[in-house]
């Protein structure tokens, strides 16, 4: 997979390819756009281990109902909705199963080297991550699209289904969230 | 604080501990087993129907009522409709002994047709069973020492495993014993009660194939 003839088809051009049976090419639609999967599944579902069985079994879903795409939208965008459809159905189906407070204990973070502000930030980030985890979905769904995924105001509305606006004012409640989260996280550990 | 917030969440998204290698191969992996597995189905299915279409015309065969009712609906009250010749009736069961797998034989036992069939196939472990009409009793039954199964009341279709892994679905219109030994299976209809079937088999059930 990915042959220089794939690498210049756009999105649009793989996913006809792809409908045709064209296995390559539906292969180089999940590499492009794997990482921004991952992350969509590691905030949604508040576990960086679950994330990559969640994105398979999403992008297995998304080559049985490659004819549903309509053409509103991106076609990384329609992909990402079906990844964070995933996610959500894999919360839901695992709070059944487990405590509530035990869900969002694995966003794990890769060791930078040990050097001092390398530490200070790893530790930082350790916290907004451990925030984010205990923040309600609906608030890490968004954030996780604008900011950890990196997607437009417009792609994570698409994602999200959900007007622009919506996702403006969900952001602005959830970023508030995270920092009363944060602060509280620092005051109960004394820092 | 917040504009602090959005990069720290940027960076994270970019360190979270996630093996993302061989995603684009697992996933192919995933989607040729699939495919396999959704072309096996569909051969699979078309031996059921195969096997159900087959089962059907051996129960139009082999049953007088059958047969009649068949008749009538082509408007054909006054056919006569010959026994296969292939199935030799025998009259002796004194000396009749069980069929080989992939055989079957009619005998007359005290004036009632009796049909055994053999199979290669299994009841235990994945066994399916589905009746048709609340009237059908199905009970687990010891044949000789061998798991055997009592079919009993309206028409029923039976589903097991046969040998090669393959789903069978047997429509049987009359009471019905099904047991197996080793990886054969033995099916006896045309006797009333489960008792005479019993007794029918007797040591023919051990005899027959060894396990």
């Amino acid at each position: 997979m990915g042959s220089p003839d794939l690498a210049e088809c756009d999105d649009l051009a793989l996913l006809a390819r792809a409908r045709k049976d064209d296995r390559p090419a539906f292969g180089e639609l999940v590499r492009r756009h794997q990482h921004s999967a991952l992350r969509v599944a590691a905030v949604i579902s508040g576990s960086t281990e679950e994330a990559k069985d969640i994105v398979q079994d999403a992008f297995v879903n998304i080559h049985r109902k490659l004819d549903s795409y309509r053409g509103t939208g991106s076609v990384r965008s329609w992909m990402l909705r079906v990844v964070a459809n995933h996610a959500k159905n894999h919360v839901r189906s695992r709070i059944r199963r487990i405590r509530r407070e035990d869900q969002h204990a694995g966003l794990l973070l890769r060791v930078d080297d040990g050097t001092e502000p390398m530490a200070v930030q790893r530790s930082e980030n350790l916290a907004v991550a451990e925030a984010l985890g205990r923040l309600p979905l609906h608030d890490r769904e968004v954030l996780g699209c604008r900011f950890v995924a990196e997607l437009s105001e417009a792609e994570t509305a698409e994602v999200l289904a959900v007007a622009i606006g919506t996702v403006k004012s969900r952001t602005s409640r959830a970023l508030a969230k995270l920092q009363r989260e944060f602060e509280r996280a620092e005051f109960t550990e004394g820092r | 604080m917040i504009n602090n917030l959005e990069m720290r969440l940027a960076d994270i998204g970019g360190k979270f501990d996630i093996d993302d290698s061989g995603l684009v191969e697992s996933i192919d992996a995933r989607l040729n087993r699939q495919s396999l597995s959704s072309r096996r189905s569909g051969r699979r299915l078309l031996q059921i129907a195969a096997v159900a279409v087959l089962i059907v015309v051996m129960t139009i065969a082999f049953h007088p009522d059958s047969r009649r009712a068949v008749a009538n609906w082509f408007g054909l009250t006054q056919v006569r409709i010959e026994r296969d010749a292939d199935l030799d009736l025998l009259s002796t069961p004194v000396t009749f002994e069980l069929p080989g797998p992939g055989e079957s034989q009619i005998i007359e036992v005290n004036g009632r047709q009796i049909m055994v069939s053999t199979i290669y196939g299994r009841l235990g472990g994945s066994i399916m069973q589905k009746t048709l009409g609340s009237s059908t009793s199905i009970i687990e039954v010891d044949v000789a020492g061998h798991l055997g199964l009592w079919i009993s009341g309206a028409p029923h279709e039976v589903m097991y495993e046969a040998s090669d892994g393959h789903v069978v679905v047997e429509q049987v219109a009359g009471n019905t014993l099904l047991w197996e030994v080793g990886d054969v299976l033995y099916r006896l209809e045309g006797f009333e009660n489960l008792a005479d079937a019993l007794e029918f088999v007797g040591t023919r059930a051990s005899d027959a194939v060894s396990d």
